[in-house]
């Protein structure tokens, strides 16, 4: 059975991966793809399947959900007409890192990894694109990596402080204090990092009415707020419910 | 503090009420909140908690006494409130 009519190479405007081309080396791109639709519904790859294929949806929606070690899914990023997906994998790793669901009836186009090879050396300013859009996920990634960071010492601060409300807390008008004297150094200490940061986060927190320390006190004015972040669970959303 | 009461009140403190009513403990984790082991358990009552996991204290202290009279729920029990951020991916 022959398979829907190869699409426009029009359609490919806009895609960052083939920016730079000529219309007549757009039809030649197309050329090398397969065309096919996706009824709502199928899954167009798995998570850990090879990343063997480049694919770039025409028409339709397509979800990205990634499944977590603990069997959780998250869906990471929605795909509309006029996007590629699925190509920094092909570009950087062995499988796919997302399942890739159509959420209605799609059309599809895909190159095989060989197939793009060939293309980006016919025309090298696929590769200069390609490698452009590698650079930008691999900044997003290390954006998030800081940021996952910077919590991990902001928790870990909070699990500090949560130990010493073990060990002499006392319940106080306003919340709970720690009953000893207890400085900044002190605590980048326990946590096995530096006094700037401890004072960063607890200025944040004290901003924030989470804490009020002082050279040698610290007093937990929100006692749930300071274990939902050592615990990272999300922030109540409403402090009056 | 607590002399001898027969059910927990909204003014009970989360670890006075775990410790006297162990049976209580399911309430907690059917309604996903994080006080069994909680640094927070003793200074906080049952209304304090109950604001802060947005659960009515009504509701919340009917199911106490449920469990406690033998109703309590059954597992299994998710974790509390998990948060997830994903990586962005294409």
């Amino acid at each position: 059975m022959a398979g829907p009519r190869a699409p426009d190479p029009a359609v490919l405007h806009g895609m960052r991966l083939f920016a730079g081309l000529e219309a007549v080396d757009l039809s030649e791109v197309i050329r090398f793809a397969q065309t096919r639709r996706v009824p709502k519904g199928a899954t167009v790859f798995k998570q850990g399947d090879p990343a063997d294929t480049c694919h770039a949806l025409i028409d339709g929606r397509i979800k990205m959900v990634q499944t977590g070690a603990d069997g959780q899914q998250v869906v990471v990023r929605f795909i509309g007409p006029g996007e590629t997906f699925g190509t920094v994998a092909t570009f950087t790793a062995a499988s796919f890192p997302v399942d890739a669901v159509a959420m209605a009836d799609c059309v599809e186009v895909t190159w095989t990894n060989a197939a793009m090879t060939d293309l980006m050396q016919r025309y090298p300013r696929i590769a200069l694109n390609a490698l452009g859009i590698v650079g930008a996920r691999l900044q997003e990634v290390q954006n998030r990596l800081r940021e996952v960071s910077t919590e991990r010492v902001e928790r870990r601060v909070a699990h500090a402080l949560l130990r010493l409300v073990r060990q002499a807390g006392r319940r106080v008008e306003g919340g709970v204090e720690i009953s000893f004297p207890l400085t900044r150094q002190d605590v980048a200490e326990m946590t096995g990092t530096t006094l700037h940061t401890v004072s960063r986060i607890l200025s944040a927190w004290e901003a924030q009415g989470l804490v009020e320390s002082s050279r040698q006190q610290v007093m937990i004015r929100q006692p749930h707020r300071l274990v939902a972040i050592a615990e990272d669970m999300p922030a109540p959303d409403d402090e009056s419910a | 503090m607590m002399t001898d009461p027969h059910d927990p009140a909204a003014t009970h403190l989360i670890s006075e009420v775990l410790e006297r009513w162990p049976q209580t403990l399911a309430v907690f984790l059917h309604r996903r909140m994080a006080c069994p082991g909680c640094a927070m358990a003793s200074f906080m009552t049952v209304a304090e908690a109950a604001a802060c996991y947005g659960v009515p204290p009504a509701e919340l202290l009917a199911e106490l006494h449920r469990a406690i009279g033998g109703e309590a729920p059954a597992g299994p029990f998710p974790p509390p409130l998990p948060h997830r951020r994903a990586v962005p991916v294409e």
